[in-house]
C-alpha cells in the first residue's frame, strides 16, 4: 500500500512523534505512573 | 492499493477524520488477535507456530482482501504500521544492553552493508538487462536492500522517479515481504534454527521495518530483538545510501531532486532509533527494574499487535492482477538471493547457526 503524501501541513511527523511518545511512555513507567499492563 | 497522491489536509480536523477509521480498525483487530492467541494457546499449548503476530497479520489480510477496505482506512493503517511500530521499537531498547546492541548491530552492519550494495547493483543490472527502466531497478533494489517503502519514498524524489515507478517498486517490496513473513518463521520451526539466526535472517531479508520485526517476533521474543537491532542498523545506513545515489546520479548528469550535501545524513536518519538507543543506555546503567521492563514489554506487545494488523491490511492480492509483473518477479529473485546470502553470512561468517 503506498503511503499518502507526507508533505501536508496538518500531519503528524511519525518519526519524531514516535520518538517523543516512546520516551514519554518509558518515563511514565520509570516514574511509576504506568504499571502492571496486562497481556 | 490506494493511489499515491495523497491527501493534502486543510486542518487537523480533516486529518483526524481520515486517520481514525484505519486506526480504530487496527486497534480493534489487535485486541481480537490477542484474544485469539489466548484461545489457541489454551487449546494447543504455547509450542505452536502461531502467535499474536501471525494472527494479527492474517486478520489484517482478511480485512483488506475479503471485506475490501476502502480508501478512508488508508491513512490510519499507514499510521498504525509506522507509529505503533516505532514507539514499540523505542521501548524494546529497555530490554537490551547497549553492548549487546553494539555486538549484534556491528556484525549486522557488516552483513547489511554488503547486502545493500549487492542489492542496489543487482537490481540495476537486472533492470537494464530486462529493460525494466533504470530508476525502477534502483528503487526495487533500494526497497529490497534497505528498508522497503520508506527507503523507496525517500530515494524517489532524490532520483526524480515518477509515481508509476514508485508504485511498482512499493508493490514489489510489499509482496516479497509477505513471502518472508510467512516463510522464515515456518522454515525456522521446521529446521529447528536458533533464535539469533532467525533474528539475523528476519532483520536482513524482508524489506520493510515492520515486516522484519514481525518476522522475528513471529518466531520468538529473542529473534524479534535480534531482528530489531539488525533492521535498525540497516535503517541507519539509509541516509548514506541516499547520499551515494544522489552523488552517482549527479555524476552521471541525470536529473536529481537533491543536492549532494552532508545534511542528508541527518535529515534522512530514522529518529526513533535514537530513542531505542537512549532506553538501552538506561537499561545498561540498570535504571529499570525487571517489573518496569515487563510493563514496557507488555506495552510494546500491544502496540505491535495493532501495527501487525496494519501490515496485513497493506497486502492486497489484487495487485498481482493489476501490476506489471516483471519488477515484482525481479523483487522475488532479489529476495531469494538475499535470503541465501543472509543464510550463509549469518550462519557461517557470524557463526549464528
Amino acid at each position: 500500500m503506498p503511503e499518502p503524501n507526507r508533505k501536508g501541513p496538518f500531519r503528524i511527523e511519525e518519526d519524531w512523534f514516535a520518538f517523543v511518545v516512546g520516551i514519554l511512555i518509558a518515563l511514565g513507567v520509570f516514574l511509576g505512573f504506568i504499571r502492571h499492563v496486562p497481556w | 492499493m490506494a493511489k499515491i497522491p495523497p491527501p493534502e489536509y486543510d486542518s487537523w480536523f480533516a486529518y483526524l477524520v481520515r486517520l481514525i477509521p484505519g486506526l480504530l480498525l487496527c486497534i480493534l483487530l489487535g485486541f481480537v488477535a490477542w484474544y485469539l492467541e489466548g484461545v489457541a494457546y489454551g487449546k494447543w499449548g504455547k509450542n505452536i507456530p502461531l502467535n499474536y503476530v501471525i494472527i494479527a497479520i492474517l486478520l489484517g489480510m482478511l480485512a483488506r482482501n475479503v471485506f475490501k477496505l476502502g480508501e478512508r482506512f488508508e491513512e490510519g493503517i499507514v499510521f498504525s504500521t509506522k507509529v505503533f511500530l516505532y514507539v514499540g521499537v523505542v521501548l524494546i531498547g529497555a530490554r537490551l544492553n547497549i553492548l549487546q546492541i553494539l555486538k549484534v548491530g556491528g556484525a549486522a552492519l557488516v552483513m547489511v552493508s554488503i547486502s545493500i550494495t549487492g542489492m542496489v547493483l543487482g537490481a540495476g543490472y537486472i533492470s537494464n538487462r530486462y529493460k525494466l527502466g533504470h530508476r525502477v531497478g534502483h528503487l526495487v533494489g533500494t526497497g529490497i536492500g534497505v528498508c522497503g517503502v520508506s527507503a523507496i519514498i525517500a530515494t524517489a524524489p532524490a532520483i526524480k522517479a515518477t509515481d508509476k515507478e514508485l508504485l511498482i517498486a512499493i508493490g514489489a517490496s510489499l509482496l516479497t515481504d509477505v513471502m518472508c513473513l510467512l516463510g522464515i518463521p515456518l522454515l525456522g520451526h521446521y529446521f529447528g534454527w536458533n533464535d539469533t539466526f532467525v533474528g539475523y535472517l528476519s532483520g536482513t531479508v524482508p524489506s520493510n521495518t515492520a515486516q522484519c520485526i514481525a518476522t522475528g517476533f513471529a518466531f520468538s521474543e529473542t529473534a524479534g530483538s535480534v531482528a530489531t537491532i539488525t533492521k535498525s542498523a540497516r535503517n541507519a545506513l539509509m541516509p548514506v545510501l541516499i547520499l551515494v545515489m544522489v552523488y552517482y546520479y549527479t555524476r552521471k548528469g541525470l536529473p536529481v531532486g537533491e543536492k549532494v550535501r552532508l545534511g542528508i545524513l541527518w535529515s534522512k536518519m530514522p529518529k526513533f532509533v535514537l530513542g531505542f538507543l537512549a532506553l538501552s543506555l538506561m537499561a545498561t546503567l540498570n535504571l529499570f527494574t525487571s517489573e518496569m521492563v515487563n510493563t514496557m514489554k507488555h506495552i510494546y506487545m500491544w502496540l505491535f499487535s495493532f501495527c501487525f494488523v496494519g501490515i496485513g491490511a497493506s497486502v492486497d492480492f489484487r495487485e498481482f492482477k493489476r501490476r506489471d509483473l516483471a519488477p515484482i518477479a525481479a523483487g522475488f529473485v532479489l529476495t531469494f538471493v538475499l535470503f541465501f546470502y543472509a543464510y550463509g553470512f549469518a550462519g557461517y561468517v557470524l557463526g549464528a547457526k
